[in-house]
Formats: structure tokens, sequence, C-alpha cells
């Protein structure tokens, strides 16, 4: 008997080690819920192509992925790759050291940079350094409900639309009950249009406001960006907008909305779930010249990863034509590799591929995520108490907007200062 | 010491380091470490991935002059001003009202007893649907008795009230449990002989059950205005802190700052100031109690 058990032992040692024996397991943390049919292929595509790498793969919704991610560094426990809002969050994780500098590895591979078009590959650059290399892109334009203009007897928006004839447009498509209680909105973000990605920075570009001047300062107590939030303040106490609430609320999906301003990485999910009312996309209105605005997103490396070379095996890959092709054909987001941002398009059925190219030639008169440092602080601070009031009407807009610009310039400063040595 | 009574010196005690010295452990990894390390922290600008640098105390001193931090102070007590009294009496109240043995009776103290059971996170978004501006059963009450829909949520004036309102909701139970364990301390023949005395139920209520129950009432009192100061789940939950600053708690601060913001140094100074207002808050509340306090 005791024999027997010695053989089990052996034999389950033998078994567990053969397994594991010159296989390294990397974990990979993402947030986009909403791509998981996408994340999932790639990594199976990966596996298949490196059977000696591994892909744990680790779901953490966008509300809470941050701080999981700032608790997990801080515990010197996190995951080897993970997913970076570039143009949001990743300066502040490059100034503490915390993703590992992957320019060394791009030259001693010698990657092509130039099948990434250039406004985007700019956002993963810092100080000339590459931390990322571009996964996806993004544009902001107007979805509209079809059905809601056909009651209304008015035209589809197109591209000669330009912000007034939005804001007439949204009066005319505003319908309350007797009662006075609204039971369509004229024109929604988030559900407001305080919305910054949505709708505020892309006006501010649209009039010409240039949003993190040349010194790293935020500039947005300019006369142009008080004419942006007046507008948007005034169109929200019409009640053609809801106001700001706390929480996210989508109400063009369900129908009760006119108008979205909106990003591309709806557009698959939309296509998908609306059935019952049709929709088209019109590009973004301009609120002075043509403008919008993209963000990108990237896969980084933790700077105290073990498997270093393993997790740049997959990195490298996932910035590949392959993985791109994966992503495209999923329709979630535009991927950023040339070439397959087509693909993308034709993943769409014919009625919506006219929608999806809307957001591809956006991309002529887009501007890059305005960043500088301190973006974690600040940006909550702007959206979630300084915009918030100012649309809701309790903060007057040019007082406001000196209010956060002195304010978020404090911040620049103070993480400048802290991060200079 | 009864329950060792008769037991070797010796084995004593063993006993008595097994426990203490088992419960000092946990205690210190869980309490004591991470308390001394905060202190070291607070002095210190942390962003929880890159070295400590110490800044003595700048962290201090920049909070006293943070308008936010203020407003986060104010709100924090506040809504103690709205759950604690209200706890406190609500809950002696509805003890009182369970204090007798029928079946119905036993089944309505489980009832009462559920929230305790069920998970914050899952009370606070349930409340954030009732309190929803657009779909909210709350508003559809509201316009049923023809008052005006409210956003309890959105607006600044009421947010801090609504999340306050399911603080009291969920902070019940627990002390109607221990008011109701005093209330059966209480030995019957008291009232018998105030009976015969010719005393009313009301002269009863407050010349015997009150008096008999202060100390559970004070221990009802400092533990829930402890527990107040310090909300945060539902605030995370349900406003985000939110409308502006309107339900910013100094506790949620202190997360925002830790956690969001790379501030934990900045967090763990608040988190001192913090223990410094309940340990004077706690300190005032026992020496009013000799007062009020009655103890057998």
């Amino acid at each position: 008997m005791a024999r027997f058990r010695f053989f089990l032992i052996v034999s389950l040692v033998v078994a567990v080690f053969s397994l594991s024996f010159g296989v390294t397991t990397i974990r990979y943390g993402v947030w986009m819920v909403e791509q998981m049919d996408g994340i999932k292929a790639q990594i199976a595509a990966f596996e298949k192509e490196h059977p000696d790498i591994k892909v744990k793969l680790e779901v953490v919704p966008w509300e809470n992925y941050w701080t999981k991610l700032q608790t997990m560094l801080a515990g010197g426990n996190c995951w080897d790759v993970f997913a970076m809002d570039t143009g949001f969050y990743m300066e502040d994780y490059v100034i503490r050291g915390a993703v590992l500098d992957l320019t060394p590895y791009i030259e001693r591979d010698h990657i092509d940079l130039s099948v990434y078009p250039k406004m985007v590959l700019a956002i993963h650059r810092f100080n000339g350094r590459y931390y990322s290399l571009p996964r996806d892109y993004d544009t902001i334009a107007l979805y509209y409900n079809k059905d809601a203009f056909d009651k209304a007897g008015l035209k589809y928006p197109d591209e000669s639309w330009t912000w007034t004839d939005v804001i007439y447009a949204a009066e005319k498509l505003t319908i309350r009950d007797k009662k006075g209680n609204v039971v369509q909105w004229g024109i929604v973000s988030d559900p407001g249009l305080e919305a910054v990605q949505q709708v505020v920075f892309p006006m501010m570009y649209s009039n010409g406001v240039e949003i993190i001047g040349k010194d790293g300062h935020m500039n947005i107590d300019v006369p142009q960006a008080v004419a942006v939030l007046r507008s948007i303040r005034d169109i929200t106490k019409h009640g053609y907008a809801p106001k700001p609430l706390p929480n996210i609320q989508d109400y063009f999906i369900s129908g009760k909305a006119a108008m979205m301003l909106e990003g591309s990485w709806m557009l698959g999910y939309y296509d998908k779930n609306i059935k019952s009312f049709k929709w088209g996309v019109a590009p973004f209105p301009p609120f002075g010249v043509r403008a919008t605005i993209s963000d990108s997103l990237g896969n980084v490396i933790w700077a105290k990863s073990k498997h270093k070379e393993a997790a740049w095996t997959f990195v490298k890959w996932l910035a590949g034509k392959e993985a791109a092709e994966i992503l495209a054909k999923t329709g979630a987001v535009i991927p950023a590799y040339k070439g397959t941002a087509d693909m993308w398009v034709k993943g769409f059925p014919k009625e919506h591929q006219k929608d999806a190219e809307v957001f591809i030639k956006s991309v002529a008169f887009t501007n890059p995520w305005p960043r500088a440092l301190g973006e974690s602080k600040w940006f909550d601070r702007l959206t979630s108490y300084y915009l918030f009031e100012i649309v809701s009407g309790r903060l007057d807009v040019e007082k406001g907007l000196k209010m956060a610009t002195e304010e978020i310039n404090r911040i620049i400063d103070q993480t400048k200062k802290r991060y200079s040595k | 010491m009864r329950i060792l009574g008769g037991i070797s010196r010796k084995k004593h005690a063993m006993y008595f380091l097994l426990f203490t010295v088992a419960s000092f452990v946990f205690s210190s990894l869980a309490y004591y470490i991470p308390f001394g390390y905060g202190i070291r922290l607070s002095l210190t600008s942390y962003d929880a991935i890159s070295k400590p640098i110490f800044i003595g105390f700048d962290n201090f001193k920049e909070l006293f002059q943070d308008p936010v931090f203020w407003v986060s102070t104010k709100n924090s007590f506040i809504y103690a001003l709205y759950v604690v009294p209200t706890i406190v009496i609500l809950s002696f109240l509805i003890a009182t009202g369970l204090n007798k043995e029928t079946r119905l009776i036993m089944f309505l103290r489980v009832l009462y007893f559920l929230p305790m059971v069920t998970s914050s996170i899952a009370v606070s978004l349930v409340w954030k649907w009732i309190f929803h501006r657009d779909y909210g059963i709350l508003n559809r009450i509201m316009e049923f008795f023809h008052l005006p829909r409210q956003d309890w949520l959105g607006d600044p004036k009421l947010a801090l009230l609504s999340v306050a309102i399911v603080g009291i909701w969920g902070g019940l139970s627990y002390n109607i449990i221990l008011f109701l364990a005093g209330l059966q301390n209480i030995p019957k023949t008291y009232y018998e002989a105030a009976m015969i005395d010719g005393a009313t139920k009301k002269d009863m209520l407050f010349y015997i059950t009150v008096p008999l129950m202060s100390p559970i009432t004070f221990f009802v009192l400092v533990t829930t205005t402890i527990w107040s100061v310090q909300v945060f789940d539902t605030v995370f939950i349900m406003t985000s802190g939110g409308p502006g600053y309107a339900t910013y708690t100094l506790v949620y601060y202190i997360y925002r700052n830790g956690f969001f913001w790379f501030r934990m140094g900045y967090g763990m100074a608040i988190a001192w100031v913090l223990y410094g207002f309940l340990l004077i808050l706690t300190i005032i509340q026992f020496a009013l109690q000799r007062k009020w306090v009655y103890y057998e």
C-alpha cells in the first residue's frame, strides 16, 4: 500500500512538472467588458502560435479598474501585461515608473511604427519614448434616431450640420407629456452634455481652444471655452438635454433620446442591440471649425514583471496585424494597424457601413486627447465637480472655468514638482 | 475568572497566554501594525507605487487649507446628525414593540434583522434604483400623492439626506437587537411592583425602562456615532461623492486621495485627523454620560 501511494505521488509530481515545464504564464488585465469576444479570440490565437506562453485573462470593469490597478501596484503583485487608456492616464504611470519603457525592445526587434496613423502614434509617445504600442483609436460623432426625426418631419443630420442646427433640432425633438415630464430628449451624451470626451473637449477644439498649452498648463478659462460651456448649459437649462447625473445612463439605446454625441466604441454595441428603431451617424457638428477628438488604448508591461520577455512577445503580437484583424472582425473598436480600419467598416451590415465610415473619415480633422501631468486627479475634479456644477446651472460659467483652470494648474504644478527628480 | 476556578496555576497561565497572545497577534497584523505604519506614511508624500518621500507635517498643513477636506468634514458630521438621533430613537421604540414572545413578533424580529445580514453594496444598488430620478419607485409614489418629483441623488440639497435614509435603514437592525437584549434583562417584577403602585404605561416607560436601558443607549450612541461619521459604502455606490461635493465624506475623501489620485500619504493624514475627531467626540460623550447614564 505504501509503495502504491509513493508511486501515485511521484507520477503526480511528474505530471505537474511536465505540464508546466517551459510554459510561462502571464497575467493580462483589461476592463473592456464589451470587447470580451475579441480579446478572448486574440488570446486563443496567440497561445496557438506560442505554445510556451499561457495568458491568464483578468477582467475588472472600468469603474474599479484603476483603483484595483493602483492597489495591486502598491502591493507588488500586479498583472504582467495590462490595458492602458494611454491618452487619459498613461503619464501618471510613466512618471512613477510603474510601466516598462518599450523603446529598447522596439529598437531591438525593429518594429515598424509606420503602420500606425501618425496622430494615434503621437498619443503613445512620451518625451520620445514608447511605453505602449497603439491597439486601437476612437473618434466622436453624432448618433441620431431616424424614427424620431421622421416623426418630427425633420431632415437627417449630415456633414453640413453645425451646432446651430443641432440646437434647432434638439428643441423640435424634445417631447414632454401632459405633466411636463420629458418623454424624449432632444440630445444626450452619458446622459448629460457635461461629458468631457464626447462633448466638452471636442467642442472646445472646434472653437479654437488650445486646451493644454505648449507649457503643459490648462487654458480653459478663455472666452472661446466660456462660449462653449454657455451653449451647453443653455441647452440643458431649456430642457433639451438631461441634467448631469452622477451615474451613466443610456437614453439613446432605449429610444428616449433623438440625438447622442458618442464615440466609435459604441457602434458595434448599438449595431447588435438596437432593434426597435432605425438610426444613423453624422460627423461631429462643428461649433466653430470642424473638429473631433481621439484617444487610443495600448497594452503596457508592469515594470516589475518577472516575465518581461514573454510579456513583450504578447504585447508585440497584440500590436500586430493578426491581432488587429481579430479586433476588426468583432466590430468593437477601430484597430490602429494600417489597413485594418477598412475591415472594421466591412464587418458591419450594409446599412451601417456608411456610419462606420463617418468615424474613419473624422480622423482627417481629429485632435489627440489633451495630456497633462496629474490627470488621474484633475480629470476627476474637472468632470465630477466643475463641469457637473456648471452644466447643472449651479456654478457660473466664467467663474467656474476660472476656478477649474486654477485648480487644475495647481495640480499639474504639484505633480511636476513632486516627480521632477 | 469563575470559569477557570479550580484549575491549577500553571494551566491558568497557559490559557492566559494562549488567548491573549493569539488575539494580540491577529490584532497586530490587522490593526496595530497598519496603525503605526499609517503614522509614518502620513508624514510622507507617497503614491503607493514609487518610494515615499518624507515631507514632515506638510500634509497636515495642506489639509487645514483644503476646502474639500472641510466640506467632507461638514458632510460627515451632518450625516451623523441625520443618522444618530434617528437610529437611537427609532431602534429603541421598535425594540420596545418587539419585546413580546408571540409568533408574529418572532417573525417580525427576523424581518427587522434582515438588513444586517444583507450586503451593503447590494442594498446601496437597490436604493439607487429606488431614488432614480426617472424610473425610481419613490418618485412614482410622490406622483401618486400629487407631490413634485425630486432628483433625490442629483440635487445637492437632497443627496446627503437620501444617503442618510439608507444609512438609517441599514443601521436600525443591529441596534434593535442590542436594545432588545437590554429590555429582556429588565426583571418583570419591577413592572409588576409599579403596576401595583398604580403607575401608567407612560410612567413605566420613563421611570423604569429608560433609566435601566441607559447603559445600552449610551453604548448604541457611541458606536452609532463612530459608525456614521465613517460612512463610505453607500456614498461610494450611490453618488460617488456627487453631485459636486454634496456627499463627499471624510472616509470617501481618504479613498479618493489614496486610490484614485496617487496621494496615499495625504489620505493617511486625513485618516489621522478623522481619528482625532472621533476620539474627542467619544471623550465628550464619556464625560457627559455621568449626567444621564444609570448603572445598577
